[in-house]
């Protein structure tokens, strides 16, 4: 379903809509299109991108077409998800030890839901760490 | 890399010792060498054989063999310490007799490059202490002394305390008695300001007193020192006096309107200083009417402690727009418990053993149950 959302297509018009955004969430997937964990991802973004439409917005970045962040933000993953709120980025507590990005797909569009709530409620707080209602640190089941 | 030279130390030496030579060597004590000059006995001194046995065959009130006192876990007061220890008894290193050691050549301890350069030897130690012939340090004792603390004078301080530390509790505590509900303190705020200006501006309005007018600083300026002149000629002072009174009302209401603000930011709400007047009123009407506060569940002062159920009804049934949340012990539990607002979840989550195993979600949010754990309830 990533046809449906924004894409942005060079470093100035990421910066744009991170700086420009003053009472949303600005969710930003960094993958490609046709990676199959990023079409699970963006398959969950996009069926909440609508319930979501008053407090976040979402926007898809390819990282062979804009490669200016893949250092900045460490992108070596297949899908990255990170949040930002009026230009400050917001690090999510998941229990995966890492606190900045979301790095695989997440199915659940309520888990989802609620990541983004959360927040959304925590930023406007002011607070720059959010605590996500849901331990993913068994998310690697062997 | 040039060749290597081939170095000959000969054909080895062996020497054959007879038996008597070999049971010779045993007797005799073994020598160490330092430097090629052996070292004999007699220039260490442990001490007589009745002094070592103290030591090591010491065992204190107990009857451990730790020791108490200078230089052990036990040994922080120092008033103790200082009466326990008694006066150490040791021979004096002869410095003479230590080999190696070099006199100052340099002055200013720099030599001719301009290095710092300490001379080899024991000057500076000998100044903090002396060493002992075993060769153990012994650090001089030093007078603590501090000129200003010789000037203080105990006795008055001990009586100032009693007063002073309330004097301190005072300033601590902020102005409690004026805890106003945030729709006051916006309305209160509101009534200082003119439509279309945010708080700022208001501020600033009221902070410039009298030169509220368009005339800029120098100009103004100029105009009063024209008006004080005019003033004296006449004889006259009451212009002056108009604008003194004017500028000591516009300080109290900036005094009042930045302590209204600064109690609003200090609960959280921190962009009250670029809000409008609209933006304000429009707040104050979409806030919960102030009775709301009566019924609130810690105004017990209030309600003459009413049970917490009684007021958690009292709560529900008014504010129904508030986040209701749902709970249930265990995840495979059916029983599902609730609804209950936030605050009652705050401390079921506070008081509860095991907070681990429940579970809880928002009322209809779908399926997901999170641990109340991880759930942060201050954000609702």
């Amino acid at each position: 379903m990533s046809y449906m959302l924004p894409h942005l297509t060079n470093g100035w018009q990421v910066d744009q809509a991170i700086q420009h955004e003053e009472d949303k969430v600005v969710c930003v997937r960094f993958g490609h299109d046709w990676d199959p964990t990023c079409m699970k991802m963006d398959e969950t973004l996009y069926s909440v991108a609508e319930k979501c439409r008053n407090f976040a917005c979402f926007y898809l970045v390819d990282i062979s077409q804009v490669p200016d962040f893949n250092k900045m933000y460490e992108l070596y993953d297949p899908c990255t998800c990170m949040f930002f709120f009026r230009n400050k980025h917001i690090m999510i507590d998941l229990g995966t030890g890492n606190n900045n990005k979301i790095n695989w797909a997440i199915p659940d569009k309520q888990e989802f839901v609620d990541i983004v709530e959360t927040v959304y409620r925590g930023a406007r707080k002011g607070r720059g760490l959010v605590v996500s209602p849901k331990d993913y640190s068994t998310k690697y089941q062997y | 890399m040039g060749k290597r030279k081939s170095v000959s130390f000969g054909e080895p030496q062996v020497k054959e010792f007879t038996r008597d030579e070999v049971e010779k060597k045993d007797d005799a004590p073994a020598k160490i060498r330092r430097n090629n000059r052996v070292i004999e006995n007699t220039d260490f001194d442990f001490g007589t054989a009745d002094q070592r046995a103290e030591n090591q065959n010491f065992v204190n009130e107990k009857g451990t063999r730790m020791k108490t006192g200078l230089h052990t876990i036990d040994s922080d007061d120092e008033e103790e310490n200082a009466q326990n220890e008694k006066k150490q008894h040791y021979k004096k290193l002869d410095i003479e007799k230590v080999k190696g050691l070099e006199a100052d050549t340099f002055h200013d301890n720099l030599d001719e490059d301009g290095n710092m350069i300490t001379g080899f030897n024991l000057k500076d130690e000998e100044e903090e202490g002396e060493f002992d012939s075993t060769g153990q340090f012994h650090f001089k004792k030093r007078d603590d002394r501090d000129e200003w603390l010789d000037t203080v004078d105990w006795k008055k301080i001990k009586s100032k305390t009693p007063d002073e530390s309330s004097k301190m509790e005072e300033d601590a505590k902020p102005d409690e008695d004026e805890k106003l509900s945030e729709r006051e303190i916006l309305e209160k705020i509101v009534a200082k300001m003119n439509p279309k200006e945010t708080v700022t501006k208001c501020l600033q309005r009221l902070g410039s007193g009298a030169a509220a007018s368009n005339i800029p600083a120098w100009k103004q300026k100029r105009l009063d020192k024209l008006n004080k002149r005019k003033a004296s000629a006449k004889g006259q002072n009451s212009s002056t006096s108009k604008n003194e009174v004017q500028e000591d009302v516009s300080k109290e209401e900036v005094a009042q309107l930045t302590n209204l603000v600064d109690q609003l930011s200090r609960r959280g709400y921190y962009d009250i200083y670029t809000d409008t007047y609209e933006k304000i009123k429009h707040q104050i009407s979409s806030m919960p009417a102030d009775d709301d506060d009566v019924l609130d569940m810690f105004g017990e002062a209030i309600d003459g402690g009413k049970s917490i159920s009684e007021q958690a009804t009292a709560e529900v049934s008014l504010s129904d727009s508030a986040t209701k949340w749902e709970y249930k012990f265990k995840d495979k539990d059916d029983d599902i418990k609730g609804p209950l607002s936030t605050d009652e979840m705050e401390r079921l989550k506070d008081t509860h053993k095991q907070a681990a195993d429940i579970f809880c979600r928002r009322t209809n949010s779908g399926n997901t149950w999170y641990s109340i754990k991880r759930v942060d309830f201050d954000l609702w």
